[in-house]
């Protein structure tokens, strides 16, 4: 072992070598050279010359038959009508990988349906709609003093969109054509537990009102208690218990959504079920985009898919067939 | 016997002549595959497969060593095998001790083995000590010393064989003789007795 630690990986490459014949006359002068100074060298080459003699000693094994061919084993297997089917494999495959490619450069093109964009339109649009779709409808008055307000809340983002600094006890008289609706975003951004109490904080003096519940359901449930009790109570603090705030949202799309409404009186029942659907879907897309944003991805992940199979299916053959 | 000939004759669909080939390098054939894969099912299986590969492939020779040629055709036959059995892991070839429930390597296994006459005249102890060796080298290693030591090619052969370096050959025939001296150590009472007293000397 110790000569073998002594002796390089490359004086053992010489020795073997050496062994073979595969040295040039000069290394070879130079490796006998050495040889004829140092023991542990003609050990090592010793050693190596004697394994290579074991080695060579081994008898070659009998063929257990002759290994010739017959006709029947030359001829070509036929070909298989499933190894037609792999060049349009082949083919498909290709085909749809660069549609693919194709409809995903044309999707993520600049302003070609972008998703923050539809976003950024969708909220555009449930920002403007307030005031156009109550224009004509009758005056609410919002008032409340709880932390949080109508679609605001704390957050001084939403401020002048209804909302409130928590602290501030604030009165808010909309003027004609002012009337409140809640955009699903502005509900969804509201900090959570902020949009409860306010819910029970307005007064909301036209009970032919209607609300619009908010999307995600932790927010405005979609009427509110009687006109008579809130009306009497306009700063009363909530004394609803967050569990059957849940409760009643839970509710509410069994209620009806007009008649007692007495908040947000801006839509008719008919709107607000149709903005409640929406909300419920995607808040994204169930606004301004005429095509779900969810649709888009169809067709490249159906391509995507059918291309995988194609490539998946042709290398299966190939493999079955032995090609 | 002239081989360009009989090369010729084959490559434009001489099936006979091609078959005068395989008679002439079957041995050699079968003799790596059986070092390779240790199993004379599969390296009988190996051979035949490598001739028919070659016979298809017969367009594709360009001249040089026939033999060579041959050999690639079988190593690579027997590189794909190796390449099936780790995918497909099967029951080892040694037997088991039953009593210490172990593989045995072992000298003592194969001397305590109950050969058969015939399997006793087919493989010597040397036979297999070293075949059991050459199991414990890397296949890479093996068939370059298979073919330099037991085969007799030379190292420009075995290059053309595995489209290797003369360099990345002569390093691997060094390397598998260091492993296969290191390993045939524990054979050395089996081993024929002029080597055994060489080896006791220089040890």
């Amino acid at each position: 072992m110790n000569q073998q630690q002594r002796i390089s990986p490359q004086d053992w490459q010489l020795l073997s070598a050496y062994l073979d014949g595969q040295l040039s006359d000069r290394e070879k002068t130079r490796l006998e050279k050495r040889l004829s100074e140092q023991a542990d060298l003609r050990t090592a080459l010793d050693e190596l010359r004697q394994t290579r003699a074991l080695l060579r000693s081994v008898r070659m094994q009998r063929v257990p038959r002759n290994f010739t061919l017959t006709p029947a084993m030359v001829e070509k297997p036929r070909r298989s009508w499933l190894m037609n089917l792999v060049p349009v494999l082949n083919f498909a495959s290709a085909a749809a990988t660069v549609a693919v490619v194709v409809m995903l450069a044309v999707t993520l093109l600049p302003g070609r349906g972008l998703p923050m964009q539809t976003a950024a339109q969708s909220t555009a649009a449930a920002e403007s709609m307030p005031m156009s779709a109550a224009g004509s409808e009758p005056t609410p008055v919002l008032q409340w003093n709880a932390p949080g307000g109508m679609g605001g809340g704390a957050d001084p983002l939403m401020e002048g969109k209804g909302g409130g600094d928590g602290n501030d006890m604030r009165t808010f008289d909309t003027g004609p054509g002012q009337g409140f609706i809640l955009p699903p975003q502005a509900v969804e951004s509201l900090p959570e537990g902020s949009a409860e109490p306010q819910q029970k904080n307005f007064t909301a003096p036209q009970p032919a009102l209607t609300a619009t519940p908010a999307p995600s359901g932790d927010a405005a449930p979609p009427a509110a208690p009687a006109p008579a009790a809130e009306t009497g109570q306009p700063q009363a603090t909530p004394v609803m218990e967050p569990s059957a705030a849940a409760a009643q949202e839970m509710e509410a799309p069994q209620e009806p959504l007009s008649g007692a409404g007495p908040i947000l009186g801006v839509q008719n029942a008919a709107e607000a079920e149709q903005r409640n659907m929406e909300a419920i879907g995607d808040p994204y897309t169930a606004e301004s985009s005429p095509q779900p944003s969810a649709r888009r991805w169809i067709a490249p992940a159906v391509l995507a898919l059918f291309a995988v199979i194609s490539a998946l299916a042709a290398w299966l053959i190939r493999r079955k067939s032995g090609a | 016997m002239d081989e360009a000939a009989l090369i010729r004759d084959a490559q434009q669909g001489d099936l006979d002549a091609f078959n005068r080939l395989v008679l002439a390098y079957q041995d050699m054939a079968y003799n790596l595959a059986y070092r390779m894969l240790s199993d004379p099912d599969a390296s009988a299986d190996a051979t035949q497969t490598a001739f028919l590969s070659a016979y298809r492939n017969l367009s594709k020779y360009r001249g040089g060593s026939f033999r060579a040629w041959v050999l690639r055709m079988v190593t690579n036959t027997c590189y794909d095998e190796l390449r099936r059995r780790h995918r497909h892991p099967t029951t080892p070839l040694e037997p088991l001790d039953e009593q210490e429930d172990e593989e045995i390597e072992s000298a003592r296994w194969m001397a305590a083995d109950q050969p058969s006459p015939e399997e006793e005249l087919e493989q010597s102890e040397l036979n297999q000590a070293v075949q059991i060796c050459l199991q414990g080298l890397p296949e890479e290693f093996r068939a370059v010393i298979v073919m330099v030591d037991i085969e007799g090619l030379d190292y420009q052969e075995v290059s053309e064989v595995l489209h290797k370096p003369l360099g990345t050959v002569k390093s691997r025939v060094a390397r598998a003789r260091l492993k296969l001296r290191d390993c045939l150590r524990q054979f050395r009472e089996l081993l024929p007795a002029e080597i055994r007293l060489q080896n006791e000397e220089s040890v």
